[in-house]
């Protein structure tokens, strides 16, 4: 499960305009052991809920006389950076229409002062759990449950996200498409157990590169990764690495396999790399896939289909058509 | 008749406790200034401020009467609220940090 982020504790951000409120709470949650920030006006917690993107923010409904705690919330889910924050609200005993507002606007409970110790602690634990639990659910639908990359949705999001980061930064971005050399006959050979142990085996070879690449299963046996600020020759570095480990494994052959006598099994990757660069200057994630695809195919040798376990970039893409047309 | 926080016994409370009891001078001070320029509405913050908290330091008393002047800060109404606040000081001054002896 390599997949889950983990994080040591949840953090929370409260927003109070009354220092004793923030002490009090610090005390009556210390057993909880979250990460607790503090801020005192409407403006400082706006800010801070975009820096420290808290797991659950605990917030006064009459914070300051600048913005009230409903639009303090109504600014959090009107920003996309901010708006899946979970939002308690602190609330005297009587403010009731207020309450039914700031529900119907998105907050998810209410804490009410002066606080019950017990009844606090339980109130978060409470919406913490069921928080982890939808963001368990919510990755796990971008998960492909047999390698545990992410899945092919995931990717085409991701990728167009990245896009738009290295366009806005002008920063390099690369991907490397990539699928197993005669997986089909490897499959009809060896059996779908076998088929289904190369598949795991090089998601799990794609998944332990760089801390910064995201590998994907595009579907079946082809497989994705994003490699963000990556130039087209670190990328084909990158790639390299791949089919040499890839290469390199030590396959056991089942036993009852067709073939089970014909010595040692190696399994190949081909791999197409290529950047946004060199898809030219209004070219999107489309493009991006396209032309690692025709890299790709190039890699395994064009319609003739001679070649395999090779790596081809973008830049590789004018010989290799020049050399089939010869 | 001093008036101790129902957490006095609790050691994790203690200090914090302190500070709040140490505070309240300076809050009804600002309450005092605020009242004297005509800010009913600062009064009013200043109070619903108190008013929140009091009661999670084991002072219900000053959450009630921070809740009367609260109320009286609102209405701009200049009688009642001296008189809200007056009840609120005295309330204010008999609370202590820790317990009964």
């Amino acid at each position: 499960m390599n997949k889950w982020m983990t994080r040591a504790s949840p953090s929370i951000l409260v927003i109070d305009d009354a220092e004793p409120i923030h002490r009090l709470l610090k005390i009556r949650l210390a057993t909880e052991k979250y990460d607790i920030h503090s801020a005192l006006t409407s403006s400082d917690g706006l800010a801070m809920a975009k820096e420290v993107h808290p797991d659950l923010i605990l917030l006064d409904l009459r914070i300051d006389d600048e913005m009230d705690g409903l639009q303090v919330l109504q600014r959090l889910k009107d920003d996309e950076a901010t708006s899946g924050i979970t939002v308690i609200f602190i609330s005297g005993e009587s403010d009731g229409d207020q309450r039914v507002k700031a529900l119907d606007l998105g907050a998810v409970d209410f804490i009410t002062k002066p606080f019950d110790e017990f009844e606090l602690r339980a109130r978060l634990r409470c919406q913490l759990r069921a928080q982890r639990t939808l963001h368990m659910l919510e990755q796990r639908a971008q998960v492909d449950g047999l390698t545990e990359l992410w899945n092919r949705a995931y990717f085409d999001q991701r990728l167009r996200a990245e896009v738009a980061e290295a366009r806005r930064h002008s920063r390099p971005l690369s991907i490397v498409m990539t699928d197993i050399d005669r997986f089909k006959p490897l499959n009809d050979t060896f059996g779908h157990p076998f088929g289904d142990k190369v598949l795991e085996q090089f998601g799990r070879i794609l998944s332990h590169g760089r801390a910064s690449d995201i590998a994907c299963r595009f579907g079946g046996d082809e497989f994705a990764v994003i490699l963000p600020h990556t130039g087209l020759r670190e990328a084909r570095e990158v790639a390299e690495r791949y089919r040499v480990m890839m290469q390199e494994q030590v396959w056991t052959i089942p036993p009852h396999a067709a073939a089970a006598d014909k010595g040692p099994v190696i399994v190949t990757v081909s791999l197409g790399v290529a950047d946004l660069a060199s898809c030219g200057e209004h070219a999107g994630r489309t493009d991006l896939v396209r032309m690692a695809d025709q890299a790709l195919y190039a890699a395994k040798g064009g319609s003739g289909g001679a070649a395999r376990n090779r790596v081809v970039s973008a830049d590789e893409l004018c010989g290799e058509s020049i050399e089939e047309e010869a | 008749m001093p008036i101790f926080s129902r957490y006095h016994a609790d050691p994790d409370m203690a200090e914090i406790i302190a500070m709040f009891v140490a505070e309240l001078p300076d809050r009804v001070l600002a309450m005092d200034e605020a009242l004297q320029r005509g800010e009913y509405h600062q009064v009013q913050r200043l109070a619903h401020q108190v008013k929140g908290a009091g009661g999670g330091y084991g002072f219900d008393q000053i959450t009630q009467s921070a809740a009367q002047l609260e109320t009286a800060a609102k209405a701009s109404d200049r009688g009642p609220t001296i008189d809200a606040l007056n009840a609120f000081r005295a309330v204010a001054s008999e609370c202590h940090a820790g317990g009964p002896p």
